[in-house]
């Protein structure tokens, strides 16, 4: 350690508030829902969007603590392929849902294999 | 108190402790003064009963609606359950098949928790089935290619 404590190659503290944990899942949307994954803060409010996303980002398979979860019925809820969830269906808001799969030991292009989350769905219809 | 005691009108006047026991252990029969019988039940009994005969009539609607040809079914073929119509012949089998089974321990545990919960989640996949965008990725084939990085929301984000 040098004498000021000064260490240049250590990142910057992010900004803002943080999360109370360490990310645990990668958590991707489906491109076409992409566009309702970025305007969600302003459509839910930024509360409830950072908490579905630290929801799914650290305890994707049980019951959020704030909202209610379900899972989808019939072909809707099958897992996409072998090793992912079925599908969930979380209420994010009143009239908010966003359904997504989990699959804890994903090997995509990276090889490795390591938790991941696939938002499959975002329904804002009703805001 | 047996099962098989009548109890007369103004044994709710009488014996009103006796038959309201008689009542929250199962069931408490009374003969009104005309001779037309009663009973008194508990609600979440009664509910639960209410809720099995009706998901009966309900679940044979769905089944006749299902032996129709897709193509000339229309909404009101479903009767209350309107929204079952953006189900395929599969899933309406799926349904039917598994609120008959919710339906079944319902009646036999006398709770109607798990039946609720069964609709409720049918219920919202039929109105996420419901948008063709929805629709196409929840019924669509996996492609990794097709899903993007989603950081945490921030504020202005």
């Amino acid at each position: 350690l040098t004498a000021s404590g000064y260490q240049p190659f250590r990142p910057a503290r992010r900004p803002g508030g943080r999360p109370a944990a360490k990310p645990r899942y990668r958590v991707l949307v489906h491109r076409k829902f992409a566009e309702l994954w970025a305007s969600l803060p302003e459509r839910v409010g930024l509360a409830a969007a950072q908490q579905f996303y630290d929801h799914v980002a650290r305890t994707p398979g049980q019951p959020a603590t704030v909202n209610r979860t379900g899972v989808l019925r019939g072909k809707a809820g099958e897992p996409m392929a072998a090793g992912f969830s079925r599908t969930v269906h979380y209420e994010i808001s009143g009239a908010g849902r966003i359904d997504y799969q989990f699959h804890d030991a994903y090997r995509g292009a990276r090889g490795d294999p390591h938790p991941v989350v696939f938002i499959r769905a975002i329904n804002l219809s009703s805001h | 108190m047996s099962a098989g005691v009548i109890y007369t009108a103004s044994d709710l006047d009488r014996k009103r402790r006796e038959v309201t026991d008689a009542a929250r252990h199962g069931i408490a029969r009374i003969r009104d003064t005309d001779g037309m019988g009663l009973v008194l039940l508990p609600a979440r009994h009664y509910e639960v009963l209410d809720a099995v005969s009706r998901w009966h009539d309900l679940l044979d609607i769905a089944e006749r609606a299902r032996a129709k040809p897709p193509e000339e079914r229309v909404p009101r073929d479903f009767g209350d359950l309107t929204w079952l119509r953006h189900f395929d012949d599969d899933d309406l089998a799926t349904f039917i098949a598994e609120l008959r089974d919710a339906v079944s321990v319902a009646y036999h545990d006398d709770n109607l928790t798990e039946l609720d919960k069964l609709v409720r989640d049918w219920r919202a996949t039929a109105e996420e089935l419901a948008d063709p965008a929805r629709r196409e990725v929840l019924l669509g084939s996996f492609a990794a290619e097709d899903f993007v990085e989603a950081g945490r929301p921030e504020p202005g984000r």
